[in-house]
């Protein structure tokens, strides 16, 4: 699956750059722009899974009863920010289908941004090592949806 | 969104998951007139395993509150 979501994410980015070089009506234009949300979706709902496998990883680390009574609060504080991301995107993907408000899943997705910008800081608390490219991703994603520096 | 940016963006998250040359065979794919890639939408990932080693992790640290300072 993460192998498709690659080819995905590239190719979707190779399209966009086919139809900006040939887009020359402001529908066509339109269009890119919408497949674009569509990319920053598909980005962010990849991002969310890696950051949930991390999450994952660190619970799976607890293993005595003192890391857990340590841990445990960070771990269900990262959890309803994995959850309420989520969501977000959840609440964003209707508004994702052709002739749909895209401002509105543009303003899910920052609010699902919002949510895994307050969760790096509990992953990292809790020992995990995030990717750079994680990092990386979620920067380009804050660039175009305009979140929270 | 320019030209540069977009594919900026798709080369970072291509980086977070690797493999390059599975979407250049799809790109062609398309071109050959297989689906268009960006029609495809990611799944969002199930969060019951995290849920289940919540219940576990606070099932343990209620053995620490047990146990006493």
């Amino acid at each position: 699956m993460r192998h498709a979501l690659a080819a995905l994410f590239l190719a979707i980015g190779l399209c966009i750059t086919l139809a900006c070089t040939t887009a020359s009506t402001p529908e066509a234009r339109g269009a890119s722009a919408a497949q674009v949300t569509r990319l920053a979706y598909s980005a962010a709902a990849v991002t969310l899974s890696e950051l949930t496998e991390l999450h994952l990883e660190a619970q799976r680390a607890v293993t005595t009863p003192d890391q857990a009574a340590v841990m445990g609060p960070t771990l269900r504080e990262g959890l309803r920010a994995l959850e309420a991301a989520r969501s977000a995107l959840e609440m964003a993907r209707p508004y994702l289908e052709p002739g749909k408000d895209e401002a509105e899943a543009r303003r899910f997705l920052r609010d699902a941004l919002d949510q895994i910008d307050a969760l790096l800081p509990l992953l990292k608390a809790v020992g995990v090592q995030l990717p750079d490219e994680v990092v990386e991703a979620i920067g380009y994603l804050r660039g175009f949806l305009g979140g929270a520096q | 969104m320019s030209t540069a940016d977009a594919l900026a963006l798709a080369t970072a998250l291509a980086k977070v998951v690797g493999k390059i040359p599975d979407a250049v065979e799809q790109v062609s794919s398309w071109i050959s007139g297989g689906p268009r890639p960006g029609d495809v939408l990611a799944e969002l990932p199930s969060l019951e395993a995290n849920r289940l080693e919540m219940a576990r992790i606070e099932a343990l640290a209620e053995k620490a509150g047990e146990a006493g300072p």
